[in-house]
């Protein structure tokens, strides 16, 4: 037992009483945690799982006013939604944590259950990650202002994009899928991440349409299945980039004049060769390799 | 050539960093004990930092004890806080264009984080974090956080009570009405 009391760390405001800012009489020992105030409080407990929050509720008063208000991300998935009482619970949460304002509803694999999931959170909502689902198309026009992350899957749905004006970063498996059916229309700009996984013929069009909207790009991950400079001639337009991830394919006949070409552009950016020298360098740069030409390398992974 | 500029750069920060923690500075607890402290080291309270550039020049600073008035500053919680700084003050910046911050808040801690504040003397344990709060050193609080928050993961409300010991301020009536509310977290399929 501690011997040492001591007043509340700072001083408690009770949502209630009128404003009573009077010092808390009681005395609290060292040793408990009841001895903080509610900011420090809320603080401490704001790593717990959103489980571990509605089970500990009833702990004290001051647990119950404070666990909830720190749980500003929400990750719907599967698991959770597992539940015999489901309604209930999407009700529950979004009622008693208020200041939820990022929804990720990647991992949820039963797709019809999204639009519930975003209507039982949307009045706090600022963003939504998720993916492109068939029944996109009846949810987007309402809350696609509100998506942030998204990753393609289901191609058919891509004319939902344009309903996502704050887009910001984008997984999608082919780089046609960010264009509408007739091109050169693109369904996304300024966005700050891209990836796309698999090259198609006509991203040597394509690619120069796409870049030229979005400059803002700074992660940038693409299939390059031939030998196009002009492509790489194109990544040096994008000044804010610090991560580039190239994927090359089996087609590319010679590697190292490409990863020369690339060197190229980043060298032309630094400041002994008198170009803009405010340029940031790139931070990361990954290939990989799907034929097996990497062994006519000496060094497969080249570092600009 | 240019290259070899931005390291200069680079390096030369981290050698202005270097070399100011080996300017040592006093750190005064509220018990009245007085502690040294390199000047980086102890600019990672955001208190300090104020302070030391308040009064301006490094030479005060080396010679006056800085007042660290608040009762949680106690010589022991002062130690440990300073041993924290010590070992921290040249972590690499966060890089928040490019670490989720969702990302960094699941990070576990360092091994060397862990047992730095698994203290046994509990009333010391909240004494670190109530003073590290005061002097607004983010790191530490951090630690302190999710090292309670990991005690306590996947313990029932009475042995949290006991452990954190926790006043249960509900009557039974009001505890069953909760229990009402949240019996969905027991309805898993």
């Amino acid at each position: 037992m501690s011997q040492n009391n001591s007043m509340k760390t700072s001083l408690e405001t009770k949502v209630d009483g009128n404003q009573d800012i009077k010092q808390q009489p009681k005395l609290y020992a060292m040793d408990s945690l009841d001895r903080f105030g509610d900011d420090l409080f809320e603080y401490l407990l704001s790593y717990l799982s959103l489980e571990d929050r509605f089970r500990l509720e009833c702990v004290s008063k001051q647990f119950q006013r404070t666990v909830f208000k720190s749980v500003v991300d929400i990750c719907i998935d599967d698991s959770l939604l597992a539940n015999r009482l489901k309604t209930q619970m999407l009700a529950s949460i979004a009622m008693k944590c208020p200041n939820i304002r990022r929804l990720d509803c990647r991992e949820m694999t039963s797709e019809e259950l999204i639009p519930e999931v975003i209507t039982a959170f949307g009045n706090h909502l600022r963003d939504i990650h998720c993916e492109l689902v068939s029944n996109s198309n009846q949810w987007l026009p309402t809350y696609g202002s509100l998506v942030t992350q998204m990753t393609v899957w289901k191609r058919s749905a891509k004319q939902s994009l344009i309903h996502c004006n704050r887009l910001s970063r984008l997984t999608v498996w082919q780089l046609t899928d960010v264009f509408g059916n007739t091109f050169p229309e693109l369904l996304v700009n300024d966005l700050q991440s891209m990836e796309f996984r698999v090259a198609s013929d006509n991203d040597s069009q394509l690619l120069p349409a796409f870049v030229s909207r979005n400059l803002s790009l700074k992660h940038f991950a693409i299939v390059i299945d031939r030998d196009l400079p002009e492509m790489c001639q194109l990544l040096s337009r994008l000044t804010q980039l610090q991560h580039l991830g190239l994927h090359l394919g089996s087609t590319i006949p010679s590697v190292q004049a490409l990863l020369s070409e690339i060197s190229g552009i980043y060298a032309n950016r630094s400041p002994f060769f008198g170009t803009v020298e405010t340029l940031p360098p790139i931070n990361t740069f990954n290939t990989t390799f799907r034929s097996t030409k990497w062994e006519r390398l000496q060094d497969p992974v080249a570092h600009p | 050539m240019a290259d070899n500029a931005d390291h200069i750069d680079g390096d030369d920060n981290e050698d202005v960093r270097a070399q100011q923690n080996l300017i040592k500075i006093k750190l005064k607890s509220s018990e009245g004990g007085i502690y040294e402290c390199g000047l980086t080291a102890a600019k990672m309270s955001d208190l300090v930092k104020n302070m030391v550039e308040s009064l301006g020049t490094d030479a005060v600073v080396t010679t006056e004890p800085i007042i660290l008035g608040n009762e949680a500053v106690t010589d022991a919680a002062l130690k440990k806080i300073i041993e924290w700084v010590e070992f921290h003050w040249d972590d690499p910046p966060v890089d928040h264009d490019f670490e989720d911050e969702k990302d960094r808040r699941n990070e576990e801690l360092s091994h060397w984080d862990k047992q730095f504040i698994d203290v046994d003397d509990q009333a010391l344990l909240f004494d670190v974090i109530a003073a590290a709060n005061y002097m607004d050193i983010k790191g530490l609080v951090e630690v302190g956080a999710k090292h309670i928050c990991s005690k306590i993961r996947g313990k029932s409300c009475q042995e949290v009570r006991e452990m954190l010991k926790i006043t249960n301020d509900f009557t039974a009536e009001e505890e069953d009405a909760i229990h009402k509310e949240n019996a969905w977290i027991y309805a898993k399929d």
